[in-house]
């Protein structure tokens, strides 16, 4: 079963006791102790926790690339394609259901390493690599091989780093 | 008290307050930071000299010399009216969107946190991770501030100061 956390952006009761209903995935809260913090003191908490973080944010990854380079769990973005819907918990939900009606194995991938972009036409992947981003693929959702397509570059991202990640341990 | 020339197109003030013919340029703080407030554009054109204060303040924080003269004209607008005295209504009215100003911008620094390195600069309600924009989002999208609270484990009260200050905040006329 995947562990994620959320940050405090994503975090919401209701997401969290849908994700629980599912019982695919471990769905916690962001320490109350790192409430506020900033990116690069977050960052090497979840890293160190071993657990993937699911965020709103787009620019973490991509500012922090250089603290993701040795190694993490896996980074997932939620984001609105839409230049005219902002973001909200409703819309979140709606593009992960959406995400996991296409990707029924989500929940069993190894997204160690990637840093994963959803929206709702598209899946966006990324590895960190010499303190920056590298893009490893633009998949959208009405591609056919898009299973196979996603999962290699999985495959490929959570081989990348020899470091071992920990396994959970401080985050609660 | 002493009274100054004033142009003849310029209103004189009835209390005989201080009332200098000037014009108040953007305050060179607010220059530097230009996401802050600019002051001098809610202000009347006769803004006394000493509530302009160049250098004298960060551009975060409320100009004190600005904050001291909205203070002491706003007493003794008050106390002229205990008097019955008439006072300059235009003049009142600008020092009250003033104090008023800053009182809204004292509750949202209270709230607010623009940190580069917290969500990347995103504004984000104080103490936490969650942008101010997305609780704006959320509440475009129909909920109301105590779902938003308690749904993402966040300070109610906290949100309320943000959007009444917000709502002061915005609340200001244009001045010609």
């Amino acid at each position: 079963m995947s562990n994620f956390v959320l940050d405090e952006c994503a975090y919401s009761r209701r997401l969290r006791a849908q994700c629980e209903q599912e019982g695919l995935a471990t769905v916690k809260r962001l320490p109350r102790a790192l409430a506020g913090s900033k990116d690069p003191e977050l960052l090497p908490e979840v890293v160190r926790a071993g657990d993937t973080l699911l965020t709103y944010d787009r620019e973490i990854a991509e500012q922090n690339a250089s603290l993701l380079s040795l190694g993490h769990a896996g980074i997932v973005v939620v984001r609105s394609a839409s230049i005219r819907s902002p973001l909200t918990d409703a819309l979140a939900r709606q593009i992960l259901r959406k995400f996991k009606q296409i990707m029924p194995g989500w929940h069993s991938a190894n997204v160690t390493n990637s840093v994963i972009e959803i929206t709702q036409e598209s899946v966006q992947l990324w590895h960190a690599e010499g303190g920056k981003l590298e893009q490893d693929g633009y998949l959208r959702f009405d591609r056919a091989d898009l299973q196979e397509a996603l999962l290699d570059v999985l495959k490929t991202n959570s081989s990348r780093c020899p470091r071992r990640l920990p396994n959970r341990s401080g985050l609660s | 008290m002493e009274q100054q020339a004033m142009p003849s197109h310029r209103p004189r003030s009835r209390l005989g307050l201080p009332y200098p013919p000037v014009e108040i340029g953007p305050c060179p703080a607010t220059q530097k930071h230009p996401r802050m407030v600019e002051w001098s554009s809610f202000l009347p054109a006769q803004v006394a000299p000493e509530a302009r204060s160049p250098g004298t303040n960060t551009g975060r924080e409320t100009p004190p010399d600005l904050m001291t003269w909205a203070k002491k004209v706003s007493e003794e607008i008050d106390a002229a009216l205990k008097r019955s005295q008439k006072v300059d209504h235009r003049l009142a009215k600008h020092v009250w969107m003033v104090q008023r100003l800053f009182a809204a911008t004292d509750v949202l620094s209270g709230s607010v946190t623009v940190d580069p390195q917290v969500r990347g600069g995103v504004a984000v309600l104080k103490g936490t991770r969650m942008p101010l924009s997305q609780i704006l989002a959320e509440v475009s999208d129909d909920r109301s501030l105590s779902d938003i609270a308690e749904d993402k484990e966040l300070d109610l009260g906290l949100l309320k100061a943000f959007f009444g200050a917000m709502a002061t905040y915005l609340d200001r006329p244009v001045t010609r």
